[in-house]
């Protein structure tokens, strides 16, 4: 496992068992674009690899049941640092309805499927992340919250479906 | 509380609280004077493990995620040089029991457990153990001045610790749990299930007519009737559930939800079934009584064999009270009318007249 720091920098942190096919999945699409990344095997390292990154736009990809452990509080921690987190749900919407939401509050992606995590690291690498509502953000760290309200919109539609 | 600012050497003799420290500590205000940083979520907590030094780190067990043992050891990572303890509930004791003896890259998890509630001090007392083998305890009362005692001495005070801890939850004869114990545990199992909507289910029963196996046999086949009933009753329960003898030939069993075997489709179904006696808990029920009719009890009569029967009366939170007083009341109840109708019956509360084993 790499280490976070000036010396040798991560641009991702893949969360998950490494036995896991999104991993393996993940794990192949960085590598393809040649994204340095740090694998964890659970949240729980996520968290200390994280406290020791600076970096920001630092990607952190993993399962939502995962990442959405502790409450769902690694989510705020990343946002605090400006990392971009994106989760698998695999449509498990309608039972973890209330923590999506949460989640995206923070700025985190919610893909249904793998293969839409390339859209979002495409976006980071382009330079200038896109936010959950796919609207350019400005300022990540300057969160406005109105700007959320049509996607909160859409997504709780979405959940009702 | 002090912040994580402080020296090294200050930091060394920190504590981290992890979880919500008001259920498990009866001084809980004291903690806030003490060297202490609290951190209610797990993840904030390893962050301030990563950044800052302790001499030993907390654990609230209760509403802890289910994947306790991975944080634990990403815990023991990040503050190699902290001693780990959980801070469990009775009924958490088989799993923090499970935690300690679970060994991750040669070490355990967690080097020990305290059941909760306890004052905070006896938190500090178990750190001062872990980390010179000298009870905190006893020092705090004479041995400030005393010269270190030998680690033999130590191991032996540990002993007589456990021994006397034994004493006080267990009973000497059948080795069950006591009424002290079983009271305890209950009444924090019930705390736990009126939060996470869960139910729990106590049995009273005794064995009919035990005096006269006494006058008959003696009272020594009388000890070994009450030993195999608590054995038998254990066998026929699930792991988790308590069995206990809480009088002369009164036997208590509590019957509960154990989180860790709980899945999205049972949450559903208990709450469906709410109005009525747990399924588990009937089933268990009427096996035991089963079972033990049909007991061979090694009396010196061969009479002995198949005669064996109990009276009992089964209540369930919250459906028959919301208080251990008020379930342990009810199913008396039960018990009594079972006894007085007969014998050899177990009613359930709100079904009297209704043997246990008539019910589908």
């Amino acid at each position: 496992m790499k280490e976070f720091g000036s010396n040798n920098p991560a641009n991702a942190i893949i969360v998950g068992d490494s036995a896991d096919e999104f991993v393996r999945y993940t794990t192949n699409l960085l590598g393809g674009y040649g994204i340095e990344f740090v694998h964890c095997e659970d949240v729980y390292s996520a968290v200390v690899k994280s406290a020791s990154g600076k970096r920001e736009n630092t990607l952190v990809v993993g399962r939502f049941e995962e990442l959405s452990r502790e409450q769902g509080r690694f989510f705020h921690k990343a946002s605090e640092r400006g990392f971009v987190c994106c989760c698998l749900a695999n449509g498990d919407f309608i039972r973890r309805r209330k923590q999506i939401l949460a989640a995206v509050r923070t700025g985190a992606f919610i893909v249904n499927e793998p293969s839409e995590v390339e859209s979002v690291v495409t976006d980071i690498l382009s330079g200038e992340p896109a936010c959950s509502s796919g609207k350019r953000k400005e300022k990540r760290s300057a969160l406005n919250r109105e700007e959320f309200l049509p996607t909160e919109a859409e997504l709780e539609a979405l959940l009702e479906v | 509380m002090k912040s994580s600012d402080s020296s090294t050497d200050e930091n060394n003799q920190k504590i981290l609280l992890i979880g919500d420290i008001s259920k498990v500590f009866l001084d809980a205000g004291v903690v806030a004077e003490e060297r202490c940083e609290v951190c209610v979520n797990m993840l904030d907590a390893i962050e301030a493990a990563a950044k800052s030094s302790f001499s030993a780190i907390g654990v609230v067990m209760f509403g802890a995620s289910a994947r306790l043992s991975s944080a634990l050891k990403v815990l023991r990572e990040v503050s190699s040089g902290a001693k780990i303890i959980l801070l469990a509930q009775m009924y958490e004791e088989p799993v923090a029991i499970q935690l300690v003896g679970t060994v991750r890259n040669g070490t355990s998890v967690a080097d020990d457990y305290l059941i909760c509630p306890v004052h905070f001090s006896y938190l500090v007392s178990r750190i001062s153990y872990l980390e010179r083998g000298v009870p905190g305890a006893l020092r705090d009362v004479s041995i400030h001045a005393e010269p270190a005692r030998p680690a033999g001495v130590d191991r032996t005070i540990e002993m007589k610790i456990r021994e006397l801890e034994k004493l006080a939850t267990e009973d000497d004869l059948t080795g069950l749990k006591n009424r002290r114990y079983i009271w305890e545990f209950s009444r924090q199992i019930i705390e736990r299930a009126r939060k996470e909507n869960g139910r729990v289910t106590l049995l009273v029963f005794d064995i009919d007519n035990l005096k006269h196996y006494n006058d008959l046999y003696g009272h020594l086949a009388g000890d070994t009737i009450l030993k195999q009933a608590g054995v038998l009753m254990q066998w026929c329960c699930r792991k988790h559930d308590v069995v206990g003898r809480i009088g002369g030939d009164e036997f208590a069993v509590v019957f509960w939800d154990d989180p860790q075997l709980r899945t999205v489709g049972k949450d559903s179904e208990r709450r469906s079934t709410s109005a009525d006696h747990p399924p588990e808990a009937i089933f268990i029920t009427k096996r035991f009584k089963r079972e033990i009719e049909k007991t061979d009890l090694h009396l010196s009569d061969a009479q002995g064999e198949g005669v064996l029967t109990i009276s009992g009366g089964l209540a369930s939170f919250p459906r028959d009270g919301s208080t251990i007083e008020e379930l342990f009341r009810q199913a008396d109840r039960a018990l009594l009318e079972a006894k007085r109708s007969g014998k050899n019956r177990i009613y359930l509360v709100g079904r009297s007249q209704s043997d246990i084993s008539d019910i589908e």
